[in-house]
């Protein structure tokens, strides 16, 4: 077997410039600390990063072009594998996306649904953001406390949806499925136990003196930094600007919820921790007031079997877990997609590693990557 | 009126054509026809004016691929879209990356996808595919392709004069 010691296309292309006392490092594509199958080529003087260059496409699937040969109704499980952790938001993107260019009406329960499906899912996203975080700074155990809310989480979701992972139960016009009596229990159950857990994670990971240390201080993005590279979500959120699509742009039900948007001025590492964990308590309100406002109704409004939208474009964008998710959508007014486009929060939110890791330790650059909440197949696509 | 371009950089920018598009159908308020050379302009006035980038992308139809930059703003959000047109036989286009680095890996994808070449570009390798791919996956076969109007159906275009003279001396205070 012949082996090729001067690295790949990639390395190659990386190594052109000034080398002398200074190391090319791989990390990844199957560094534990990426969560998937991310690579990043850095150029380390010692200890110390001069250059890094994230190399994508590991787990590329090319779901635009999927969604240019499937029909309308088949693209939807599609979504719940772009974002494995926040599927929800996914589908509602693009069932949003159908329903605005066709003009649908969504019944109000099914709305209820959504909401409280999605603010569930994105709950669930952040707590194993939260475990795989504290795991990167060297704490094993709170990933098992998160997973023991997450697994009661997933539990609900199951009956609802009839998945655990990777969920597509949103249909063009409403859901597939009503919440029952023991689903309704369930939610205000986990909803009265989270903020004795988040209490506790507070007393055992965010005073944790040897955590902050890896946190603070550490890859701190200013407002302008993340403008300059489209960034969104808790990453702009941590950085003090209020931005949420969930207000910024109203969709669906959320202007009848009384919730707040969660920013930290501080710009780095744990700024975005704190707005995630801030953001946990903020989706539970959203549940609790909607479980209160629930009214009984229909849950999938009256759409034509085959989905032929007219003519034109739209663009519906909703706020994932981890930021801006939006779907630029043409029809050609025949049964399948003329144009798909995807626009993933994760792929603007990781362009900015290059200039925020600069000059930090390699160390504290696993600190920045893992405070992004990067999720690989929704940045690969 | 609360929709509004500010005055003093669409006169820079001259873009040939500008359409008003119904929001709630679009999700854009505005779509900017540009020529090739005013593209870099009209970034550049939409960046200062602080706007940030949230995708380009490319759309392959008859009259060539229409190559879509999505704006938005923090503050006031609503959604600008600049839109240019290049031919099949060179697909090449001015590069934004240095005015707005997120347009880096936007561009470097739509090479990808549709082989666009954007000159200038300092890094101008695959991003998602691998290196040796070969072709690009989202250009369609000819007899496919629809004409790139009949996606703009719910939009109506109105003269570049038009938001000039509606926009004051200061845009800033307008709400």
């Amino acid at each position: 077997m012949n082996f090729n010691l001067d690295g790949d296309f990639y390395s190659r292309n990386f190594q052109q410039g000034p080398t002398e006392n200074t190391m090319i490092l791989n990390l990844g594509p199957q560094h534990p600390s990426t969560h998937g199958v991310l690579r990043v080529l850095v150029e380390m003087d010692g200890e110390y990063i001069l250059r890094a260059e994230p190399v994508l496409g590991y787990l590329h699937r090319m779901h635009e072009k999927m969604g240019e040969s499937k029909t309308y109704n088949q693209f939807i499980p599609n979504m719940g594998r772009v974002d494995y952790l926040h599927a929800l938001a996914w589908n509602w993107a693009y069932v949003g996306a159908v329903e605005q260019l066709m003009g649908i009406e969504v019944p109000e329960r099914a709305e209820y649904v959504r909401v409280i499906s999605c603010e569930l899912n994105r709950i669930m996203s952040h707590l194993l953001w939260w475990g795989a975080y504290v795991m990167d700074l060297g704490g094993f155990t709170p990933i098992l406390y998160a997973f023991d809310d997450r697994e009661r989480a997933q539990d609900l979701l199951q009956r609802i949806t009839g998945s655990r992972l990777t969920y597509s139960s949103f249909r063009i016009g409403g859901v597939i499925q009503d919440m029952d009596d023991i689903f309704l229990d369930g939610v205000k159950a986990f909803c009265a136990r989270m903020p004795e857990r988040l209490k506790m994670y507070k007393n055992l990971v965010t005073d944790n003196f040897i955590f902050r240390k890896r946190c603070e201080e550490i890859g701190e993005i200013p407002v302008e930094m993340a403008r300059k590279y489209g960034a969104t979500g808790p990453v702009l959120r941590g950085s003090g600007v209020a931005y949420d699509v969930r207000r910024a742009e109203p969709y669906s039900i959320y202007d009848r919820f009384d919730f707040s948007i969660p920013t930290q001025d501080t710009t780095d590492a744990m700024g975005r921790y704190l707005v995630r964990l801030d953001e946990i308590t903020q989706s539970l309100a959203i549940i609790t007031q909607a479980v209160d406002q629930l009214s009984e109704g229909p849950i999938r409004a009256k759409v034509p079997k085959v989905i032929k939208p007219p003519k034109g474009e739209t663009y519906f964008a909703v706020e994932g877990a981890r930021g801006k998710i939006g779907v630029f959508l043409v029809s050609d007014g025949s049964n399948v997609p003329y144009r798909i486009k995807l626009r993933s929060p994760s792929l603007s939110n990781l362009s900015l590693f290059s200039e925020c890791a600069k000059g930090s330790l390699l160390a504290d650059a696993i600190s920045i990557l893992g405070s992004l909440d990067l999720v690989i197949p929704e940045i690969d696509r | 009126m609360k929709d509004w371009i500010p005055a003093e950089w669409l006169k820079d920018v001259e873009s040939f054509d500008l359409a008003a598009c119904k929001n709630e159908a679009t999700g854009t308020k505005w779509n900017l026809f540009l020529q090739h050379q005013r593209l870099r302009k009209a970034a550049r006035a939409l960046f200062d004016a602080g706007y940030f980038l949230e995708d380009i992308t490319g759309m392959d139809g008859k009259e060539g691929i229409e190559v879509i930059y999505h704006f938005n703003q923090y503050e006031k959000p609503s959604r600008v879209t600049l839109r240019t047109l290049i031919v099949h036989e060179n697909p090449e286009i001015p590069t934004i990356s240095d005015i707005i680095p997120a347009a880096n890996w936007h561009e470097r994808e739509c090479y990808d996808f549709f082989g666009i070449t954007f000159t200038g570009h300092p890094n101008l390798i695959p991003l998602l595919l691998p290196d040796n791919f070969g072709f690009h996956p989202l250009l369609k076969k000819e007899d496919k392709r629809v004409s790139l109007f009949d996606s703009l159906s719910n939009c109506q275009t109105i003269g570049v004069k038009v938001p000039c003279v509606e926009s004051p001396e200061n845009p800033s205070d307008k709400e």
